[in-house]
């Protein structure tokens, strides 16, 4: 009896001293909460957030193994909100303390959120990482804002023109004519308003319904800006750092939509619901449009899957660049990569840049790429096994050499609204293009003034 | 003698007969609700295949596996009414008691500004309601430091609740005070004359005379805040985040560049609008009582 009590005894003393023990240990450790804020489409861009819960234990493995007593927490709130309301909630939160560590967004605002101060330069910390070293000059051109470093790129994309070969064929392509397409654009043979004659001649056949010969997207965004672009436009005086407008482009610009709309039997595409008729438009009953290279996963996995998802896709639809405006001259295309920024109210932006360091690698930004169709941003990333298995971002990944970038000023956000309303009036008959340009000398002089150079 | 039982059953089926017909409308919307969530597709009310999958976001979440559970999201919105439903219905009461009883100065004056207050759209106080959670967000432990409702700042239930309330307040304090102004004065005088204090007559007097209004405003409180959406989405991060609630959750089902899923998201529409099925049948008989008083035949 007397044996057993000093035994009781002996082992919770040893129970004591072990809780104690490990109750020490544990207190050492200083556990981080980092929090990831990521705006993706489920599923197919999962990866954005879900890429940080994997790294957390590879960052933890190697604070562990240096000695370092931080651990981080990660946290990921991911979902598919719409981008205004997306930023809104980001200023909101950050006035009231509680800003994402991470915060993922498109590189145009860095300089909005740069000047207010809600985010940090990154160019020390990121030094201390040389997988950055892998990411592609051009972008993080993009994510640069008076000098300085401001986010990690996290993908990139093309935003192709597609077209329907089913359609070409009843209009009476031959199978070799439309593979041949993709090929005389990017020579400059085959240009915007050649884009705008076929796609006369199939609604004159009635091979699509007067306004489907050519769509955009239904409301104000990047896309717009490449055909700018293809006129000869500019958007920012690298000298000055200001928003620059070109009327002599911007009057080739406007009239070519004015043309599209009032003469070419093409843009019957403004003001449509995205899930309920262009998605589903485009998909079917559109001669040519400009989409995004994601867009292809999106058809795939949502529009398309009963008809056989890209199986389908690759049977019927061919993509290229953005024609010349001209002939002989060069093709385009626009990526808007999204970047990873770090909050200014970040307590431990080493960590969140070693995080975002992690997912920056071939592996996650393939498992992301491949998922969501987007592009990779990594150097030698198309040499990567999985990544080469992926057929469009292999087919795609030329339209690289012929991207252009929206420009990252504070002010973009007015001038992009400025410019489309402007293009909207034009579609819908309201405005020639002389008058579109008047229409945005004016709204840009009252709105931004000297903060605009218009030439 | 035929003849009137004729006319009075004439009568009743034309009674009938209207109101089924008037009803109709409203019964066809909600079965079409319930056939949808059940089918693959439909036509009309018609079901091209029956699936359970529609329902499948109470076992698994639709947006994968690290994405809030919608079990999570209906606590949070279940907290949600019941503190703002709690807070309503006693500051109502004692706030309308005092109006209803005493005399005091800027009494009329404070009637007529909870009135104006109830007049503003929530929407044209959002900027200067954040300043307020702001700040609170930045008082230790009641802005983001309490259990269960996360204290009362930005992206906590209890913000969003103390935000709801102030909303609701002049409804509440209108209505009660049409409840207390309904009881006989005699009845409190006697309790005073007994000894009883100003709270003991509010607590044990007039509340319990009082029980069909409570339980009116407790409904509308709580139908109220089971349904908000533009302050919860306003003043909490993510559609998704630890304070999200079902009226906010439902949007990630409608995105506007995603193809949405209809009928997924009138299974979940048809989950949230359980619960207040639930609560509106055990209190119907109260809820119609709202335009009544407590005791009848008073002064």
């Amino acid at each position: 009896m007397k044996a057993s009590k000093s035994l009781l005894s002996i082992s919770l003393i040893v129970i004591l001293v072990m809780s104690f023990t490990a109750m020490a240990l544990a207190q050492d450790l200083d556990i981080i909460p980092i929090k990831v804020r990521c705006r993706a489409k489920p599923p197919m861009e999962d990866w954005r957030g879900n890429n940080f819960l994997v790294a957390e234990k590879d960052l933890n493995a190697d604070l562990e193994a240096m000695g370092d007593l931080r651990r981080v927490k990660v946290e990921v709130i991911q979902d598919n909100l719409d981008w205004g309301e997306y930023i809104t909630e980001f200023v909101l939160g950050y006035g009231a303390g509680e800003s994402p560590d991470i915060w993922l967004t498109g590189h145009e605002y860095i300089g909005t959120q740069a000047e207010a101060g809600r985010i940090i330069a990154l160019d020390g910390i990121i030094k201390e990482f040389p997988i950055y070293n892998l990411v592609f000059d051009t972008l993080w051109d993009c994510t640069k804002y008076k000098g300085e470093t401001w986010g990690v790129p996290q993908d990139a994309e093309a935003r192709p023109l597609y077209w329907n070969k089913t359609l070409l064929k009843k209009l009476g392509w031959s199978d070799g004519e439309i593979a041949a397409l993709s090929g005389k654009i990017e020579k400059g043979e085959f240009t915007l308003y050649d884009m705008l004659e076929t796609a006369k001649q199939a609604v004159d056949k009635g091979v699509v319904e007067p306004g489907n010969g050519f769509w955009t997207r239904p409301k104000n965004g990047p896309d717009f800006t490449p055909f700018y672009y293809a006129f000869g436009g500019e958007t920012i005086d690298s000298a000055t750092g200001k928003l620059v407008f070109d009327k002599t482009a911007g009057l080739k610009y406007y009239k070519f939509f004015y043309d599209a709309a009032q003469k070419y039997g093409s843009m019957g595409c403004l003001g449509l619901d995205w899930s309920s008729a262009w998605h589903p438009g485009v998909t079917s009953k559109v001669l040519f449009w400009v989409g995004g290279t994601w867009q292809w996963a999106e058809w795939a996995e949502k529009f398309l899957k009963d008809l056989g998802g890209e199986a389908y896709m690759w049977e019927n639809f061919g993509f290229g660049l953005i024609p010349a405006a001209e002939k002989g001259g060069k093709p385009n295309s626009l990526t808007h990569p999204l970047a990873y920024l770090v909050s200014s109210q970040c307590k431990y932006p080493d960590l969140a840049v070693a995080l975002i360091a992690k997912v920056t690698n071939y592996g996650p930004n393939t498992r992301h790429a491949i998922s969501s169709t987007h592009l990779g941003i990594l150097k030698g990333q198309t040499e990567y096994k999985f990544y080469k298995e992926s057929r469009l971002l292999s087919e795609a990944l030329y339209m690289l050499d012929y991207t252009t970038f929206l420009p990252n000023n504070p002010y973009w956000g007015t001038y992009s609204t400025i410019t489309y309303e402007a293009l909207a009036a034009c579609v819908g008959g309201d405005f020639t293009a002389e008058k579109a340009v008047d229409f945005v000398v004016e709204g840009l002089n009252r709105e931004l003034g000297d903060k605009v150079i218009i030439k | 003698m035929v003849l009137n039982k004729f006319r009075l059953n004439l009568k009743s089926i034309l009674a009938y007969g209207a109101l089924i017909a008037f009803s109709m409308p409203i019964f066809l919307v909600f079965l079409w609700l319930v056939i949808t969530t059940f089918s693959t597709r439909t036509e009309g009310l018609e079901s091209l295949g029956w699936t359970l999958s529609n329902w499948s976001f109470l076992w698994k979440s639709p947006f994968g596996p690290k994405f809030q559970s919608i079990w999570i999201v209906t606590l949070n919105t279940f907290i949600l009414a019941t503190v703002m439903t709690t807070i309503v219905v006693f500051v109502s009461a004692m706030s309308a008691y005092a109006l209803s009883r005493m005399k005091f100065a800027g009494r009329k004056g404070f009637l007529s500004a909870t009135l104006i207050l109830h007049a503003f759209p929530s929407v044209t106080l959002l900027i200067p309601i954040y300043f307020v959670l702001r700040w609170i967000t930045k008082v230790p432990i009641i802005g983001q430091g309490l259990p269960l409702i996360g204290g009362f700042g930005f992206n906590t239930i209890g913000g969003v609740a103390l935000v709801m309330v102030a909303f609701q307040l002049p409804f509440g304090i209108w209505i009660m005070k049409g409840f207390f102004d309904n009881i006989s004065w005699d009845m409190e005088r006697s309790a005073l004359i007994d000894g009883a204090s100003r709270f003991q007559v509010w607590w044990k007097i007039l509340m319990p005379n009082i029980k069909p209004g409570i339980a009116a405003l407790s409904i509308f409180a709580f139908i109220s805040a089971w349904n908000a959406y533009i302050i919860p989405f306003t003043f909490t991060v993510g559609r998704a985040g630890k304070s999200t609630v079902l009226s906010v959750y439902i949007q990630n089902f409608m995105s506007e560049s995603v193809m949405t899923e209809w009928n997924m998201v009138a299974a979940v529409g048809l989950f949230q609008l359980i619960p207040v099925l639930i609560f509106f049948f055990f209190t119907q008989e109260a809820l119609l009582n709202i335009y009544g008083g407590g005791a009848k035949g008073g002064a």
